[in-house]
């Protein structure tokens, strides 16, 4: 199955691209039929994102950004089009492939943190390297090290109801690292939180872009966010409107006269 | 341009999949709590039903064993009071036919047969047609005993059962036979045409029953001179030597000397027990019972009152007492006033628990494990009420955890994976729910048949079957929560993990 996943699908080289390309679109359409309407969310978008770069999505909402967002994440399947993740066409793969993938290849971060209420932060974190097939023992000292990682070793007994959404929001951090993935997917990471608590979180997703190399893809509203990625793609009625480099943009974050970072 | 190897996804060991639904099942206890009644519920109706078969007839073949010994006195006494009757002959001869086509023929079968060789002076293959005969009649009686009023009133007239025989022997009445049936568009068991057969040669044995008849009651008449002279047959029987069955036999009754000596013991003990009661009917006795019992009203004294004191040594003592005192001796040992007492006593139990018996016979010979088709297909409601049940609970459970489901999916959890842990947590609930509804179908179970048939049903639990229908009955519970998730674990399944990335 391997060998055929690596000779058939392999993409076309975009020229001359010196910068290695973890995932890559090409004519990426989708719709939904609702009863006899069709809705075409994605008419046709072509992206490269390139490994280790941080990149911001933005767009209104009903812009298509969120089904973007799932195509890239190999959480649904494009109606048209190709999906490459690492060079994998996602359309190829079955359901346990993509179940592989989703455990190894990529990380989630949610707006919502979606942890698992019944069990302790360090339990949560071991739970995809569970699914990887990693030893209890070994889980729980990688686990244990994440959480050192982002600053929350002291709590790792705690359950979900007995922290506040910004060490919520660190602990699914951590989980979403635990397989070593190469990309980190987050939706609105900072939506739920307030502007101190979020600055922490874009400091954490910034060290782990540059200390480690990991694809980091958001889709958010926060301007300090954007300020902290090196390319912005801007969505809008199913197509990519723009995509531009943070140094071709200017950012302005606000603040309330007096109070820094507050 | 690097390529990814996907290799299958790792398959989670049964003991880590357990782990973590055990963990969620401590979150969701109430609801958990909930399916784990409901199968208790269905599955301890059907333990109550499997225990109650089960001891019903383990206790009515032990109910059986110790009816036997009174029913064959009560049959000695009416022999030896009343001559036979052609429909209780038949019965007898057709009986004897049952036993010797299961190769089972039994000392009193051969008994009988001499019997009634000796009354008609017949040879054996005389007796051995006539067997034949009354089983093949035994087939029809059934069949008329099975049609409903009117056809019967139809067919047979105002006669009931072998009595429409003499009537159709000729071929008119036959012919009109016929027609009738073929009225009522019946078949009759055999075809119309063995029944001729069979009333060809009812009717040239006749003659031949008629003769065992006759001779018996000669016999009868001849014992009642001879041997009984305006004496009971039990008080005969009880005061007898051994030599009774010799002298039976030149009656052409046959009993064996095992047999007489049961008898003998028997029809004693109760001759006994009648003195007891006697004993207990005279107002002295009673006016004394109560002083010693402590009861205000002499005449609230029943005949269990009596016998119950009576069973005791104390008891004895002291009616012996008593009856000698009044100058009304009973006769008897205390000893043996006390033996005699407790016979009745169990005379009196019996006769309470035989109609229990009746009800279960009735149950215990159909179907299977003595299930009616009315409990069979109660069952089998509970336990479709108990799916739907079960698949609602889950399914609530499903869509109150898509988020997490689809969260499990983003982390790598296959289809599979969260199938299996639905089946699994139905499962762990349908294990508990069986064994607390087991326990529980066993208990009832068991108070019903003790309501029915008092401590014998206790003294004789069947304690391997009941066992192995503990275990069928959890099994069962397993089976129904396990198949009533298989719908929700689905449907949850099937869930696209991009429920969970809710971005507007």
């Amino acid at each position: 199955m391997s060998e055929s996943v690596q000779q058939s699908q392999v993409a076309p080289k975009v020229g001359g691209a010196e910068r290695p390309v973890i995932i890559r679109t090409r004519a990426l359409k989708k719709s939904y039929r609702m009863g006899s309407v069709i809705t075409e969310a994605l008419r046709g978008i072509d992206v490269e994102i390139y490994r280790g770069e941080f990149i911001s999505i933005l767009g209104p909402s009903g812009s298509g950004k969120s089904t973007f967002f799932n195509m890239v994440g190999g959480l649904d399947s494009p109606t048209s089009g190709r999906v490459f993740i690492d060079e994998v066409d996602v359309a190829q793969l079955n359901a346990v492939e993509l179940a592989f993938l989703r455990c190894r290849k990529i990380g989630y971060i949610f707006q919502t943190y979606n942890l698992v209420q019944y069990m302790t932060c360090l339990e949560n974190i071991t739970v995809p390297m569970a699914f990887a097939g990693v030893a209890g023992d070994e889980a729980r000292e990688r686990g244990m090290k994440l959480l050192e990682l982002v600053g929350l070793a002291e709590r790792w007994f705690h359950k979900p109801i007995e922290m506040s959404g910004g060490q919520q929001q660190r602990t699914a951090i951590a989980r979403s690292m635990a397989n070593h993935p190469s990309v980190l997917l987050c939706d609105e990471p900072t939506g739920n939180l307030d502007l101190r608590t979020g600055a922490e979180i874009h400091a954490i997703l910034k060290r782990l872009n540059k200390d480690r190399g990991v694809t980091i893809i958001c889709a958010t509203h926060d301007h300090r966010l954007i300020d902290l990625s090196d390319r912005i793609l801007w969505i809008r009625d199913g197509l990519v409107e723009r995509i531009a480099n943070r140094s071709e943009v200017t950012v302005q974050t606000g603040a309330i006269g007096g109070m820094e970072n507050e | 341009m690097r390529n990814i190897e996907v290799k299958d996804q790792v398959r989670l060991s049964l003991g880590k999949c357990m782990e973590l639904v055990l963990s969620g099942v401590r979150f969701r206890l109430f609801r958990a709590a909930i399916t784990v009644v409901v199968v208790a519920l269905a599955v301890a109706f059907l333990m109550t039903m499997l225990s109650e078969s089960l001891i019903a007839r383990r206790a009515t073949g032990a109910i059986k064993v110790r009816i036997a010994p009174r029913q064959n006195l009560l049959f000695w006494v009416s022999r030896l009071s009343v001559p036979l009757k052609e429909v209780q002959l038949t019965e007898e001869l057709a009986a004897i036919q049952e036993d010797k086509d299961e190769g089972k023929l039994t000392e009193k079968d051969r008994n009988r047969s001499d019997e009634y060789k000796a009354w008609g002076s017949l040879g054996d293959q005389d007796v051995e047609a006539l067997c034949a005969i009354a089983k093949r009649q035994g087939e029809y009686l059934r069949f008329f005993d099975g049609l409903s009023e009117g056809h019967r009133r139809v067919l047979l007239g105002r006669l009931q059962g072998a009595e429409v025989f003499p009537t159709i022997l000729g071929e008119t009445g036959f012919n009109d036979f016929k027609a009738r049936l073929l009225q009522l568009g019946r078949q009759i068991p055999t075809g119309i045409d063995g029944f001729r057969a069979f009333l060809n040669d009812w009717g040239q044995t006749r003659q031949t029953r008629g003769k065992i008849l006759e001779g018996n009651r000669k016999a009868l008449e001849r014992i009642k001179t001879d041997l009984l002279k305006d004496q009971k047959p039990k008080d005969v029987l009880a005061a007898a030597d051994a030599g009774m069955p010799r002298k039976l036999a030149e009656y052409g009754y046959r009993m064996s000397d095992a047999e007489f000596a049961e008898v003998r013991s028997h029809a004693s003990l109760s001759v006994d027990a009648e003195r007891i009661k006697s004993a207990g009917k005279i107002q002295e006795v009673k006016t004394r019972l109560a002083a010693r019992l402590n009861i205000k009203n002499a005449s609230d004294i029943s005949e269990t009152t009596l016998l119950d004191e009576a069973a005791s040594g104390s008891g004895a003592e002291w009616l012996l007492g008593v009856t000698n005192d009044i100058k009304k001796p009973i006769g008897l040992s205390a000893k043996r006033i006390q033996e005699a007492a407790q016979y009745r006593l169990d005379e009196i139990d019996l006769a309470k628990v035989e109609t229990g018996i009746q009800a279960a016979a009735i149950t215990t010979e159909k179907g299977w494990l003595g299930f009616s088709s009315r409990t069979k297909w109660l069952i089998v409601v509970s336990f479709l009420v108990c799916i739907v049940g079960i698949a609602n609970a889950m399914l609530m459970s499903v869509t109150e955890r898509f988020r997490e489901i689809a969260t499990m999916k983003c982390l790598g959890a296959t289809d599979s994976f969260i199938m299996i842990n639905f089946i699994l947590e139905s499962c762990m609930q349908g294990i508990a729910g069986g064994v607390v509804g087991a326990f529980l179908g066993f208990l009832l179970g068991g108070l019903r048949s003790w309501a029915r048939f008092g401590w014998v049903a206790m003294q004789n639990l069947p304690g391997v079957e009941l066992l192995i229908a503990g275990g069928l009955s959890i099994v069962m519970g397993v089976v129904l929560s396990a198949g009533a998730a298989v719908y929700p674990a689905y449907v949850a399944a099937r869930l696209a993990p991009m429920e969970a990335m809710r971005i507007e």
